[in-house]
């Protein structure tokens, strides 16, 4: 019996002298996952967005940033298991949409840091949360030029039964910014959920992914479809450098494109290396600065500053529908299961 | 069998017992039990929306299970009983089916039969039928892309149980007027079925456990299955239902494994040849039929094989796939984009082969161990075989959130090293390579071991002599299936990874993210099937070489 629990004994200190390589510990003892003087960033969007971004703000602090990149989906399940395991492992993270951000601020896990140049920033962009507002994309119509029979205009206009079996949109089960563009059209019409219905009965098809859409359009699987309409500005800078013609078009719903922001949040960790709580928070700022807002737009995303030289892509005509966040992330099961009820 | 016991029951025994048991309980029990606990503490028991697409997943897997067995088993016998003029290309076709990641095989599909897709537009070119519409997107299109991907494990298993039976069985019956018909069935089938079982049980189970090809080909006609239920919890930010469908599917599945042993042990042990040297195979001749035989199983791999690689060769060089095939339109840019992608393609093929293989190394020995001690040793043991078998049954996804849960805190902090993702894939991999092991063992006599013993060998050296080149077909392919894995494994590297992690999965994830279409996908796929097909002549020159 002796030997064994000396046996045992061994083996659990080897497994955690494995284990502790790579990780350190700050003075005080606390947990706490990065190196000094480096930190770790989870970031959806775009490789050679990100790459640009890590370089711009690499040349002035020097190596100071792991970016670790993620899907939205991916972004969200990683994130909030390590909350739920009981340690945020990244410094910052950015991307998703409030959604996730509601949550975890919900649970007190994330750190309220007003940015330097926070006064920049258009009115609606500056909220009293502990999470930034970076960059906002529009829930619009995406369609294909060479397919559609009529002037597209509205969201009416999918319901058009010449369209029937040609409409796509994401699964909100897979992803939580259709389920954000679903709520904000779910009181379309006066009864709860009857514009969806409609959608429904002329063919809706539900993809994994929002990205799916304009793929699937452009592709020529079907013509319409609803999503964030930055990856279309992608996909056709795509075609541009690649010399083809991409069919893919963007209407401004008149009814209003929907508004989905991507934030950016320090996670509360006070074991954090002092110098590592200043690179995280001059990352948040830079995010927001200028330079880092045009490299952003020039990827699709629409600029968070009061600035009209980084707003010249959009009209300003364009009607824009903001979302409740906080009533949504209340709300989001009961349209889920809603939505679920319909097919 | 008395002298093995004697043998075993040693310090060493003691020690290798308790060093098995110290890393089962951390690795394969812990993070398990750790992740669902969490599903019963604080989930609220509902199981009403669980049970439809539970049976959906039952579906899917049965689906499969039986075509993989019929597919694999008609292969494996025309290879290994018959004779077969290209028995090597038949292997290497099957390495390629293995290959090809089954998400890709689901784009396949789809490039071929979606609406605008390649089968469309030659039906309306050729038969002028222009409201002519398909649909990819259903139940049966998951079971048959899921079959073209597992089929090749099947093949294998049942090929290296075929190739141990001993002929002198086979030949007794003959010689006793049996036709040819009733010795496969009494004779043939009641070897094998071990093997057909235990891989049967492993295809089901990983097709319970698959989500990506459930995604992308059943969702989108509202079939929902197990692992969406469970992914779009995860999305809800819902771990504890996640947790706790995982853990109906883990009971589930270790109730098939207990199902499996009971059966295979019902039927009667019959003495197999003991090592695969030397082997005297009773070939059927073909005579006549061999044109056809030849010509069929062409016809099958030119199907399931090599239409896919082509669709998936040309999409490759497109600028974009859905564009028509004009020279204007074709590209090297994709395999250019690869290797310049921020320098990071080497470093992902490198860090996938040194995990993957680490990764197998330890699941070979942890798959050995776990078998060797049920089947030599005692049946009570058996529990060990089914505790590591445990993870086929979880979905990727799971298994990462689990090492998350687990491996984030004290005291054992993997996350975020390299460990942490080595750990994770070893804990995939042994259920594999456990897989190919146990279908050998079990048409494996014991007594053969004993007459080594008998002929003046020591027992390492009996092992060594008979036990383990028997054993070495099922761990070389076990090994290889594993790598492969590691090649284009995406949830499990991408929730895991760090900085300069990167493996090939987050590549291609990466790929994805910058908008790049199916034709980057292509690129990357092909190259990984040439890389793994390069390995695959690489280790049988050394081995020819030695």
């Amino acid at each position: 019996m002796k030997k064994i629990f000396i046996i045992l004994c061994f083996l659990f200190l080897s497994i955690e002298l494995i284990s502790a390589q790579g990780l350190k510990e700050n003075s005080i003892g606390q947990n706490y996952y990065g190196e000094e003087g480096k930190i770790i960033a989870y970031i959806s969007g775009p490789a050679t967005m990100l790459n640009l971004l890590e370089e711009d703000f690499e040349s002035d602090k020097g190596d100071v940033l792991d970016i670790v990149q993620l899907g939205c989906g991916p972004l969200r399940q990683r994130i909030w298991s390590e909350a739920e395991s009981g340690s945020i492992r990244a410094d910052v993270f950015w991307g998703s949409d409030p959604l996730l951000y509601e949550a975890l601020s919900e649970k007190g896990l994330l750190e309220k840091y007003t940015p330097k140049g926070f006064d920049n920033l258009s009115n609606k962009f500056r909220l009293d949360k502990p999470y930034t507002l970076v960059n906002e994309r529009y829930g619009v119509i995406i369609y294909n030029k060479e397919k559609v029979l009529s002037d597209i205009t509205s969201y009416y206009d999918l319901l058009n039964p010449k369209y029937k079996n040609q409409i796509v949109h994401a699964d909100p089960s897979q992803s939580s910014t259709a389920l954000a563009l679903i709520a904000n059209l779910w009181n379309l019409e006066e009864e709860s959920g009857a514009y969806y219905k409609k959608l429904v009965e002329n063919g809706l098809f539900l993809s994994k992914k929002n990205s799916d859409v304009p793929s699937k359009i452009q592709e020529g699987e079907f013509i319409l479809g609803i999503a964030p309409h930055d990856a279309v500005w992608r996909l056709k800078k795509i075609a541009k450098k690649k010399k083809y013609e991409t069919p893919l078009e963007i209407c401004w719903p008149k009814e209003g494109a929907i508004a989905i922001q991507r934030p950016i949040a320090i996670s509360k960790n006070t074991a954090r290396f002092e110098k590592n709580e200043e690179l995280a928070r001059a990352f948040v700022d830079y995010l927001i600065s200028e330079k880092a807002q045009k490299i952003t737009t020039s990827f699709g995303f629409i600029s968070v500053l009061e600035n009209e030289k980084l707003l010249k892509r959009i009209s300003a005509d364009i009607r824009v529908i903001d979302i409740n966040w906080d009533d949504l992330a209340k709300k989001q099961v009961e349209i889920n299961e809603e939505f679920e009820k319909l097919f | 069998m008395k002298n093995l016991k004697n043998y075993f029951d040693t310090y060493a025994l003691r020690g290798a017992l308790l060093l098995l048991s110290f890393i089962l309980i951390l690795f394969y029990i812990y993070p398990t039990v750790f992740l669902f606990y969490k599903g019963i503490v604080n989930f609220d028991y509902t199981i009403s929306n669980f049970i439809v697409p539970f049976i959906n997943s039952l579906k899917i897997s049965l689906g499969v299970f039986f075509l993989t067995s019929i597919i694999g088993g008609l292969l494996a016998w025309i290879v290994v009983k018959t004779d077969f003029p290209f028995k090597k290309l038949v292997d290497n076709f099957c390495i390629i089916a293995f290959a090809i990641p089954p998400y890709i095989i689901a784009l396949s599909w789809l490039q071929i039969f979606k609406r605008n897709g390649y089968f469309e537009r030659f039906v309306k070119i050729v038969f002028h039928i222009d409201d002519y519409t398909s649909t990819p997107y259903s139940l049966f299109a998951a079971i048959f892309v899921l079959t073209l991907h597992l089929f090749p494990l099947m093949y294998f298993s049942i090929k290296n149980s075929l190739r141990n039976i001993d002929p002198k069985l086979e030949q007794a019956a003959q010689l006793a007027g049996a036709d040819n018909i009733y010795v496969f069935r009494k004779i043939t089938l009641s070897l094998i079925k071990p093997s057909i079982m235990s891989t049967g049980i492993f295809i089901f189970s990983r097709s319970l456990a698959n989500f990506s090809v459930a995604a992308l080909l059943c969702l989108p006609a509202r079939i929902e299955v197990s692992t969406t239920l469970i992914y779009s919890s995860l999305t809800m930010l819902d771990t504890s239902k996640a947790a706790f469908y995982s853990l109906l599917l883990v009971i589930f599945s270790s109730s098939l494994y207990f199902m499996q042993i009971y059966l295979i042990n019902k039927k009667k042990k019959i003495s197999l040849k003991g090592s695969i040297q030397n082997r005297d195979i009773s070939i059927l001749n073909l005579n006549k039929y061999k044109i056809l035989v030849v010509f069929l199983v062409f016809l099958f791999f030119t199907l399931v094989s090599i239409i896919p690689s082509i669709t998936m060769l040309i999409s490759s060089f497109l600028k974009r796939w859905g564009l028509s095939l004009l020279i204007d339109h074709l590209t090297l840019d994709n395999y250019k984009e690869i290797f310049h992608y921020n320098s990071k393609a080497i470093l992902a093929f490198k860090n996938s082969f040194l995990y993957g293989g680490v990764a197998a190394f330890f699941a070979t020995i942890i798959a050995l161990s776990c078998s060797i001690l049920s089947h030599y040793l005692s049946k009570g043991y058996r529990i060990f075989e089914a505790i590591a078998s445990w993870p086929m049954a979880i979905a990727n996804t799971i298994l990462a959130v689990a090492a998350i849960f687990s491996f984030n805190t004290y005291p054992f902090k993997f996350y975020g090293t390299a460990w942490g993702l080595i750990f994770t894939y070893m804990v995939l991999f042994t259920p594999i390579i456990m897989n190919q092991i146990i279908s050998l063992l079990k048409s494996q006599d014991i007594s053969l071991f004993n007459a080594a013993r008998l002929s003046g060998y020591n027992k390492i050296k009996s092992f060594y002599k008979v036990v383990f080149p028997f054993l070495l077909p099922g761990i070389k392919s076990g090994i290889l299936v594993s790598l492969m894995i590691s090649l284009r494994e995406i949830p499990i590297s991408l929730m895991l990874y760090s900085t300069n992690q990167e493996t090939v999965g987050v590549l291609l994830f990466g790929m994805q993210s910058q908008s790049y279409g199916l034709e980057m996908t292509s690129a990357l796929s092909v190259v990984i099937v040439l890389i793994i097909l390069l390995a695959n002549y690489l280790n049988s020159k050394i081995k020819r070489g030695l």
